[in-house]
């Protein structure tokens, strides 16, 4: 099934769109749960969550601000890392003393500005570099997987990826100097 | 300095905290594409099968070229050895073809792929390879379809018709010969297959996200500098132990047939040079009975490199190649036979006045009218004789050619000859002979007889592994380790005798 008719699908808001979600991209969707859920009951729960997000908000996808399977992979990853986040929540007993998790609206100002000051430095980052800081940052991958994918050995992938972590923070904390 | 404190607060404590916080929204596209378990090794491992498939015979790449194919494929194939049988025997056959590539490589520096009793084997590996590389896609295809299969995921198993098709092809042209009326389809038919194949696995991708890479315990820049360390040790044995031809040297038999001296001294009577007369076999002065005309045409030709003059002309500065030596003394004697019509009997003679440097691989080529081309048909079933000769503490050594072949090209016929030279002793020499008849025997033809000679200076060779190499690919003059030299007979031959 071409990208385009599945798409289609979805906008129609029929069953077989969420089939053919599953049936067609359920790899790609399983491969971004699983670095951030380890326990594959939790993972099929929100493959099913994401298949139903994405049926919910597929009106929001945009073809001209990136691909089918950006935009697919970032709502995977924020699904998952919101149910990690729950499930971390439920494991701690909720007292009255618990701060509040809600950012203040100066939090949310310097998290949007720390992110603009990283994406300037990863963009000076080499093709390679850049995609190793998403797998181990965005895709939060372990290093046996990076290793394993990127054909290194496990030692060779932890140096260059403390070559990159000095990079970065030199010219993050120079920049703040 | 850039920024305006936002990471004052970083550590080295709190650094991948606060990366995995600050990280964009969505990766761009370029990362999506590329954080897969399955396009980099997918892409390697097709590349790496067009290159040993497709090569080009300029500058050597179609032995680099395949080498740096095969490493590619493993490189490839090793990260899918893991998910499934078929993946895993595409890694096994690519390490048979790395490990191949290497020793061809070495085996391309030596003189024995051009030596007839391993020509054969040199054909069949060359068609195996073509076989394993049509396997190899195969199982990449079946390997794919069951991952496909694993999750779940439709699909057509189209390109299977065309690679069964393809295998179907190279097995036909294969058993009938048919290679050179086939060539066209199975290249058409694997450019199909290679193509389709990677459309097929661009569209299938999502399904590559469910392979589970395999461990590697050598880094891939550790496995690149071992194949070229062994690829260059395998060329160095190939250049310091197969550069030279094995030649079976004997003591020499002198003519005893009392026909054969008193034939011996007739020639020299006409005329024939009393060295080169001395070299010739009984049978080739047999040969010779009755012969009542000698001409004779000699040259003195260099095969080192000289040195570059510089004079004024009429007030233009010019430049000239001077030799002080001329090492290669070439005799070409034209024996007119006592037959009806105008049959003659050539001998090309060479000889090297001092030592000719390194004893590597050696080359003659004689351009013979034999096709009535240019006006001469073969007068005998003995054609091509020849043999080579050196002395050494006062012993005279000989030796038949390593090959000694007629080849047409193009309507003209030539003799090649190829073998080395002692690596001692002097006055190291040979020749070679034909026999032709005029066509029209009563009106003057012109005889032309043009003798190349091909000689390696040195050990060292790239694009041509021996001076036969160098002799087919039509150079002439120096190239890297290689020399030629000319000569040749130019007569009008008539029916009275020749001028």
């Amino acid at each position: 099934m071409r990208e385009d008719q599945l798409i289609q699908l979805l906008r129609e808001r029929g069953e077989e769109g969420v089939e053919a979600l599953l049936q067609y991209y359920g790899p790609l969707m399983r491969y971004v749960i699983a670095p951030i859920l380890p326990d594959p009951r939790d993972r099929e729960e929100c493959l099913w969550e994401v298949a139903m997000r994405v049926w919910q908000k597929i009106h929001l996808y945009d073809p001209q601000r990136g691909s089918w399977n950006s935009w697919l992979t970032a709502l995977t990853r924020n699904t998952a890392l919101n149910r990690a986040q729950r499930l971390e929540e439920q494991s701690q007993q909720l007292t009255d003393t618990l701060p509040d998790r809600a950012p203040t609206p100066e939090e949310s100002l310097l998290h949007r500005e720390r992110q603009e000051e990283l994406q300037r430095a990863i963009q000076r980052l080499s093709p390679g570099e850049r995609m190793l800081f998403y797998r181990r940052y965005y895709y939060l991958q372990p290093i046996s997987q990076i290793a394993r994918e990127l054909g290194l050995t496990q030692r060779a992938a932890e140096g260059r990826l403390y070559r990159l972590k000095k990079r970065l923070y030199h010219q993050l904390k120079g920049g703040s100097q | 300095m850039n920024g305006t404190g936002e990471w004052k607060d970083l550590n080295q404590q709190n650094l991948d905290a606060m990366l995995r916080q600050n990280v964009p929204d969505a990766p761009p596209d370029a990362v999506v594409r590329q954080v897969t378990p399955w396009r980099r090794a997918a892409n390697r491992i097709l590349f790496g099968l067009f290159l040993t498939t497709f090569t080009v015979n300029i500058m050597g790449l179609h032995i680099h070229l395949p080498l740096l194919g095969a490493l590619l494929c493993l490189l490839g194939a090793r990260l899918l050895r893991q998910e499934n049988l078929p993946f895993r025997w595409v890694w096994r056959l690519a390490l048979v073809r790395l490990v191949y590539e290497v020793l061809w490589m070495a085996a391309n520096t030596t003189v024995y792929l051009t030596l007839t009793p391993y020509r054969q084997i040199v054909w069949a590996l060359e068609w195996g390879m073509m076989a394993m590389t049509i396997v190899q896609l195969i199982l990449l295809w079946e390997g794919y379809c069951q991952v496909c299969q694993r999750v779940n995921m439709p699909l057509n198993r189209g390109a299977t018709v065309p690679l069964l098709c393809l295998g179907l092809l190279w097995v036909l042209a294969l058993s009938l010969h048919w290679f050179w009326v086939l060539l066209l389809l199975p290249v058409g038919i694997f450019f199909y297959v290679l193509l389709r194949l990677r459309w097929r696995f661009h569209k299938l991708e999502a399904a590559g996200y469910a392979i589970q890479a395999a461990p590697v315990g050598l880094p891939g820049t550790k496995l690149t500098a071992a194949v070229a360390g062994a690829t260059a040790v395998g060329v160095v044995c190939g250049c310091l132990l197969g550069s030279r031809y094995p030649m079976d040297w004997t003591l020499v038999d002198p003519v005893e047939d009392p026909q054969a001296l008193e034939i011996q001294t007739q020639l020299k009577d006409l005329g024939y040079p009393a060295e080169a007369l001395a070299d010739l076999t009984q049978e080739d002065l047999l040969a010779c009975e009755g012969a009542w005309l000698v001409v004779v045409e000699e040259a003195d030709l260099p095969v080192n490199e000289g040195h570059t003059v510089t004079y004024d002309e009429y007030g233009i500065t010019r430049t000239e190649q001077v030799y002080d030596t001329r090492e290669l003394h070439l005799t070409t004697v034209a024996v007119r036979l006592p037959e009806q019509g105008q049959a003659w009997r050539v001998f090309h003679h060479f000889r090297f006045t001092t030592s000719p440097g390194f004893p590597g691989t050696e080359a003659v080529e004689i351009f013979a009218d034999t096709m009535g081309t240019w006006g001469w048909l073969p007068r005998s079933e003995r054609q091509g004789t020849g043999r080579l000769l050196y002395d050494r503490q006062g012993q005279t050594y000989t030796t038949s050619y390593t090959t000694l072949e007629w080849v047409e090209e193009n309507g003209n016929t030539f003799l090649r000859g190829t073998f080395s030279l002692p690596e001692n002793g002097t006055n190291q020499r040979g020749y070679l002979a034909y026999e032709v008849d005029a066509v029209y025997f009563e009106r003057p033809t012109r005889l032309f007889s043009h003798f190349t000679y091909a000689h390696q200076t040195g050990r060292l060779r790239f694009l041509h592994r021996t001076a036969l190499d160098y002799i087919n690919a039509s150079i002439l003059g120096r190239s890297g380790p290689f020399v030629t030299a000319e000569g040749g007979i130019d007569l009008l031959s008539t029916p009275e005798g020749a001028e």
